[in-house]
């Protein structure tokens, strides 16, 4: 831990020297200081001395995240006249995140979760002079409490269980002992997840957050909606002792993704259609933690962060882009071959030895490669990019599986879950096919639901 | 959101009284009172063709102290720039304290009167100044909660954004109005539906429907009207560029027109109760109160004093406004009279190349700075170079390259210009590529089972490349170049597919027309025709920097065109033009201050060397620009090129902020003034011109061009969160055509906050009016001025200061317009 | 005077306005029913408000327009109630004149 102390250290000293306004641009030394901390984290994983695989690998995000956002922020934020607020919120949430992912005190972890709460607020609602964004800022701490009591309660509950404020203990003593008391925590835990993550009935803080300037936005989506799904890993022994809690999430999980690929395809702005691409893609991950795929859901959690960050920061190249009539929609009888594909894949995969948890994703790679294999076969240069890339995902999934200390869990049933859920996912997105070639029209209830959340 | 109003009666009244018999209105007559009220907003254009409107362009009729007054109240905004910003802007010395007591001492009438004393040792004009300088000012409007108009533009941005949306409602294929209406009434308690059923269809009888319920006894609606169409200026202004502007078929992907928004919002304030505003009103009472504390006085201040404490904000806003005119003007004058006087009207010397700029105020540096570097003529003309041409991309929407005021006469193919044809074709496939990329891409991360698979596969290499734009912009605009040079197109002159092209006599026609416009004498041996464009990246409004006389876009294909025209055999015996000239086109980026000639391998190998020395030249003026632009930017001069490759870059260039002036003169007047990048520059010889149509071509059009562009800088700047675009940073893009601020609600109209204002907050632009400056006789002028409505509303109303400088008689003269305050 | 049986009477309708309003008697006519009509453009002439210059070449919005337009007296009058509205605070002049038409269907587009 004494990693975390260091790179403690140096966050607060950059947050010193660009809160004095004296030491020169707020955001520089933030970015400095960022990369500095990165910089040691990599240094000392080389050296063996990073702690546990999960602090190492979502630290590295966050900090990577924070770095480029800042440098972005260089230039971006360059009229804000609250840039040194700007710059110390951003340390100080980098911090609470790291804290809250690698501390082994129940304490501290609710001192990272809850600090790093009020801080997020106060940068939606950075710009004060606007009465929208203090809106948002207010609506943010009231969702945002809900998460935190049920937290606050849920860890308290589970310590007191057993006896300990030591994380790893908690969880190896909550898989020895299961009880009523224990499902109750778990599900506080779950409930605390939920809120963090944005999934229904808690997205509106996030779908309602565009009042951050881009690069918070970015931040947000890359770097603090994951604590949830990082909560759900190092409390997964927890979750696997109360299966109440595991079909809780799996359920919370799998409506959320529904729901906010819905809003992604309703919404006319790109920002909160971000935003529900982001609702979806979280109640995907809790989903999977929930089937005790931790592995894959870690590696979901950075790789989903940084495709959102990028996704948020280049937002700014909308304008003029207009749907390439020329590329068909794909035909629902294509899509239909995919999801059979798919299915065979998954029955392979299973067949291999890999537990059915982790087929599911892989099935539905699988899935997304089929649907895009015209496209791609026309253009070499693409198949070959898209080859690269599936080399990173598998060994993304393999990195995070060998830094985990437990990269697969128990889920609360068996294959059936699994086909079950990717026949969800797979139906869904035949009804979406058929749906967009019909003309892509909803029926108005639900379409204002969807464009209002 | 469930606003509590929902519950309550839209009317209190309503529920205790029967409806009052009200007179129906006939649909023609709301057909015209629509149409009338749809005025009160200007067309808004998207922002990938974005041209500078005036936001107050439905008041250009009323003397512009009116026009102010009356789009406070219609917009609820603040159209001057507050005394505050004023205050810092006199103490950065862009406003002279003389100009400002000489404003003062004029409005009061008159040195003897502003003299006067109304107490011991304090005069009139002091108490002024007080009120100018150092008394409180009154609060800003506060900004009025308008949900039902929330409502209708959420329903706008879904409905116009139908085209690039993967879904939407059944209910937006009756239209806008049909989509409004459904929003609104899903929010509605099931119970309350029945009331507003009765609601017809069709939106002009909704509007009928409207009116009639809330008992508008009056004759003429238009009132209510257009302060619905001013609530939503950014999407009304949105619908009016649909129905007026665009090109039918992109009309027709989303057909409405402002009925449809009318009707919406009066069915929403039918639902949701009609906003209330307080006006705002100043208090004299209290202003009496702090200028007696000010000025120390105990006795009662006289009656006399009644007028200045009675001055609203506005009035003392256009206070300073004028003194800031007059401290650019009266120094310029001035110089321009001493280089009327002393400027030698021979040049004898055949210069080593003439350079055609466009009038752009940002022309005016470089073409200083390409003066100083040799034999150089330079001259200004439309960006346009007066081609009514539009362009496409075989099997692409058309692109307009002119001025909005006119509609393309030819339509030109972009195809690949001779000599780059293997370039062209990289950037056809490339571009083909990208594109199916991008569609794939955006369908697989928006697919039920796709979505998660696809960030988890891209998520590490989106990494890479953000880190890399961020660190290293220059070596990631490298890799993004390769995807191939957009310049290797060309228009082609020739007939293609649906595409006309220009035939031999329309090509005369206008290589004619461009040199008795211009006045030009192609002598030398290069003739340089360049247009010019902005570059920024990851930017909406990166448009906005480029060539408002080329709808928008950049100058490059009017150029190439021209130059093309010229350099044919045919055109050049039938005009005379000298063996030895060759033309060219060009496009000067004036974000990096670099000046590209287009297609020099096509020059004959006589000319090669001239091309290197001009070439030469034109490296070292831009090195110089760059240098003076860096320091008003406050960065480094090596810092601009790297800002314009830098996706986080907000503000890559100041575009046309500070433009103050236009100039109608011989460039023999202007070339020894330093204009400070403050002045549109349009060549004209009134010798020449002795029916005065070529006067009358430049002030109506690119004047009135002009005149929007300092318009909306100038309004921007006053209130840059109601008539302009607010901060950037919080900017949504919507559709593919604008920008929503945060959450929601109206489409961003005007300039951004970081476009307009330094990082301290200081204006970077100073509101002033456009001063026109015309070298020729009064008499002839005058003529022009009188004939033309839109010029007599402009000058006559205040809207442009017009000066004649009369070469004959070497007296300056200024237009009569109504007073100010 | 109908003696050519083949000619029918109807209503003209002649409006000569700003340039840059012709969207709007565009829109009334075909609010009334009048479907075709013939504009005018580069039209000077001399009103209350002095001398206007006809149009420049780079604005479609500089001199005036005519619009020449025919129909049945009904719907050519009920335009003309519609313009009344504008004439009361815009330039230009309505006038409304009877004449004779070959193929009167012609003009009853419908």
């Amino acid at each position: 831990m004494s990693l975390m102390l260091i790179i403690f250290a140096v966050l607060a000293l950059a947050a010193v020297l660009a809160g004095s306004r004296r030491a020169g641009d707020p955001v520089t030394l933030a970015a400095a200081g960022t990369t500095a901390a990165l910089g040691l984290l990599v240094v000392a994983a080389a050296m063996g001395r990073a702690g546990s695989g999960l602090f190492l690998l979502v630290g590295a995000l966050t900090l990577g995240i924070g770095a480029i956002v800042l440098g972005f922020a260089q230039r971006y934020l360059r009229a804000d006249g609250a840039r040194t607020r700007f710059a110390v919120n951003v340390l100080v949430l980098l911090a609470a995140v790291l804290l809250l992912t690698g501390t082994q005190s129940v304490l501290s972890l609710i001192a990272g979760w809850l600090v790093s709460g009020w801080v997020l607020a106060d940068l939606i609602g950075h710009q004060r002079h606007w009465a929208e964004a203090r809106a948002a800022r207010r609506r943010a701490l009231r969702l945002f409490t809900v998460g935190d009591a049920a937290l606050v309660a849920g860890l308290v509950l589970l310590a007191w269980q057993a006896g300990s404020r030591d994380v790893a203990v908690i969880a190896e003593r909550a898989a020895a002992t299961p009880t009523a008391l224990n499902t109750l925590g778990a599900v506080l835990l779950v409930v605390a997840a939920a809120a963090r993550c944005a999934l229904p009935p808690f997205s509106r803080w996030l779908t309602r957050s565009m009042t951050a300037p881009t690069p918070v936005s970015a931040l947000m989506h890359a770097g603090f909606v994951n604590a949830g799904g990082v909560l759900l890993i190092r409390f997964g022994p927890v979750l696997e002792s109360a299966p109440a809690a595991q079909w809780l999430v799996i359920g919370a999980g799998v409506f959320a993704a529904l729901w906010g690929t819905g809003i992604m395809l309703v919404r006319p702005d790109v920002k909160r259609a971000l935003a529900g691409s982001t609702v979806a893609q979280m109640g995907f991950m809790l989903m999977t933690c929930g089937l005790g795929a931790y592995a894959a859901a870690l590696w979901h959690i950075v790789a989903h962060g940084l495709f959102k960050a990028w996704l948020f920061l280049a937002s700014g190249s909308a304008i003029g882009r207009r749907a390439d009539a020329a590329v068909a929609a794909p035909t629902l009888g294509a899509t239909a071959v995919a999801v059979v594909l798919s299915a065979a894949a998954g029955a392979l995969t299973i067949a291999a030895g890999l537990p059915p948890t982790g087929a599911l994703p892989v099935a539905l790679a699988v899935a997304a490669a089929l649907a895009a294999a015209p496209a791609l076969l026309r253009t070499p240069a693409l198949l070959a990019a898209t080859l690269v890339l599936a080399v990173t995902y598998a060994g993304g999934v393999t990195l995070a599986g060998a830094l985990l200390a437990r990269p697969y869990g128990e889920a609360p049933a068996g294959l059936w879950l699994v086909v079950g859920l990717w026949a969800v996912f797979n139906l869904a997105w035949l009804a979406q096919t058929a749906r967009r070639r019909a003309g892509g029209l909803l029926p108005s209830a639900v379409y204002v639901r969807l464009l209002n959340s | 959101m469930k606003p509590a109003t929902l519950l309550a009666p839209a009317h209190p009244a309503e529920a205790a009284s029967p409806v009052p018999a009200t007179r129906q209105f006939t649909r023609a007559e709301l057909a015209l009172a629509v149409e009338l009220a749809a005025r009160t907003v200007p067309p808004l254009w998207p922002l990938d063709g974005a041209i500078a409107v005036n936001p107050l362009s439905g008041f250009e009729t009323e003397p512009f102290g009116k026009a102010v007054r009356l789009a406070a109240e219609t917009f609820r905004a603040r159209p001057w720039l507050p005394l505050a910003l004023w205050r810092r802007l006199l103490t950065d010395g862009a406003v002279e304290e003389a100009a400002l007591r000489t404003a003062a001492t004029a409005w009061l009438g008159g040195p003897d009167a502003a003299a006067a004393n109304v107490a011991a040792g304090v005069s009139r004009l002091d108490l002024l100044m007080a009120r100018l300088l150092h008394l409180p000012e009154d609060p800003a409007p506060q900004p009025v909660t308008d949900p039902a108009a929330l409502l209708v533009a959420d329903a706008c941005a879904a409905y116009f954004s139908r085209p690039v949306v993967a879904f939407g409602s059944a209910a937006a294929t009756g239209g806008l109005f049909a989509l409004a209406r459904a929003l609104v009434t899903e929010q509605m308690p099931r119970a309350r539906r029945a009331d507003t059923a009765t609601c017809p269809a069709q939106p002009l009888d909704a509007i009928g429907w409207a009116l009639g319920r809330e008992g508008a006894a009056d004759a003429n609606p238009q009132t209510r009207l257009a302060r619905c169409v001013a609530r939503l200026p950014g999407w009304a202004g949105h619908i009016r560029w649909r129905t007026e502007q665009a090109d039918p078929d992109m009309a027709a992907e989303a057909p409405a027109d402002m009925a449809d928004l009318i009707a919406a919002l009066l069915f929403a304030d039918a639902v949701l109760g009609a906003p209330e505003a307080a006006p705002m009103r100043h208090d004299p009472a209290a202003t009496v109160r702090q200028l007696a504390q000010h000025l120390g006085l105990d006795a009662p201040l006289p009656d006399t004093v009644e007028e200045i404490v009675a001055l609203d904000p506005a009035a003392l806003s256009l206070l300073f406004m004028q003194a800031a005119e007059d401290s650019f003007t009266t120094p310029l004058l001035a110089r321009l009279s001493a280089a009327q006087t002393s400027a030698g009207r021979s040049d004898a010397h055949v210069p080593d190349a003439q350079l055609v700029f466009c009038i752009d105020v940002r022309s005016e540096p470089m073409r200083r700075a390409v003066e100083a570097q040799g034999a150089y003529q330079t001259v200004g003309y439309a960006g346009f170079f007066g081609l009514m041409i539009a362009v496409a991309e075989p099997g692409q929407r058309r692109q307009r390259q002119l001025p909005v005021l006119v509609s393309p006469q030819h339509d030109l193919a972009l195809l690949p210009a001779r000599g780059c044809e293997g370039e062209a074709e990289r950037l056809r496939t490339r571009r083909h590529r990208r594109a199916a990329a991008l569609t794939l891409f955006d369908r697989l991360k928006a697919g039920s089972a796709t979505a998660y698979a696809t960030a988890e596969t891209v998520g590490a290499a989106a990494g890479a490349w953000m880190a890399l734009r961020t660190a290293a912009p220059l070596l990631a605009r490298r890799l993004l170049r390769r995807q191939g040079d957009p310049h290797a197109l060309m228009p082609s002159l020739d007939p293609h597919g649906s595409c006309t092209g220009l035939t031999p006599d329309e090509r005369l026609a206008y290589a004619r027309g461009f040199i008795a416009l211009t006045g030009i004498r192609p002598q030398s041996r290069l003739v340089v025709l360049t247009g010019h464009a902005g570059e920024a990246v990851n930017n909406p409004y990166a448009s906005a920097l480029d060539c408002g006389a080329c709808a928008g876009h950049g100058g490059a294909p009017n150029a190439r065109v021209l130059a093309a025209i010229f350099n044919e055999p045919a055109i050049r015996a039938a005009l005379d033009i000298p063996e030895q000239c060759w033309f060219l086109g060009a496009e000067h980026n004036t974000t990096t201050d670099e000046i590209r000639l287009f297609d020099t391998h096509l020059a004959p190998a006589s000319h090669h060397g001239d091309i290197a020395a001009l070439s030469a030249s034109l490296v070292e003026a831009g090195a110089g620009v760059r240098a003076a632009r860096a320091t008003r930017l406050h960065r480094p001069a090596d810092d601009l090129a790297r800002g314009a490759a830098h996706w986080a870059e907000v503000r890559p260039e100041w575009g046309l902020t500070g433009n103050a002036a236009f100039i109608v003169a011989p460039r023999s007047l202007t070339r020894s003034v330093d204009l400070g990048g403050a002045a549109f520059l349009h060549d004209y010889d009134w010798r020449g011109d002795a029916s005065g149509e070529a006067l009358a071509t430049i002030l109506t059009a690119p004047m009135v061009v002009a005149q929007w562009i300092n318009c909306q800088y100038l309004f921007s700047t006053a209130d840059n969160e109601v008539l302009g675009a607010g901060d950037k940073t919080v900017h949504n893009p919507v559709g593919g055509f604008g920008v929503l601020r945060g959450n929601g609600g109206d489409l961003a109209i005007g300039l951004p906050r970081q476009s307009l204002f330094h990082d301290d907050g200081t204006p970077a632009h100073v509101p002033r009016r456009l001063t026109t400056i015309v070298e020729a006789p009064v008499e002839h002028v005058r003529a022009v001025v009188e004939g033309q409505d839109v010029l007599r509303r402009l000058f006559g109303n205040g809207w442009v200061h017009l000066v004649i400088l009369d070469p004959i008689t070497g007296q300056q003269h200024r237009w009569p317009s109504v007073p100010l305050s | 005077m109908n003696d050519n049986p083949t000619l029918s009477s109807m209503k003209k309708i002649e409006v000569v306005v700003h340039a840059a309003d012709h969207r709007l008697i565009e829109s009334a006519l075909a609010e009334a029913g009048i479907a075709g009509w013939t504009m005018i453009r580069d039209v000077a002439g001399m009103g209350h408000s002095g001398f206007h210059q006809g149009r420049t070449i780079f604005s479609d919005e500089t001199g005036l327009v005519m619009f020449v337009g025919v129909g049945p007296s009904e719907r050519v009058r009920q335009a003309a109630d519609t313009l009344r509205g504008f004439f009361a605070s815009h330039a230009g002049v309505l006038f409304l004149s009877d004449v004779e038409v070959m193929r009167s269907d012609y003009f009853r587009a419908d």
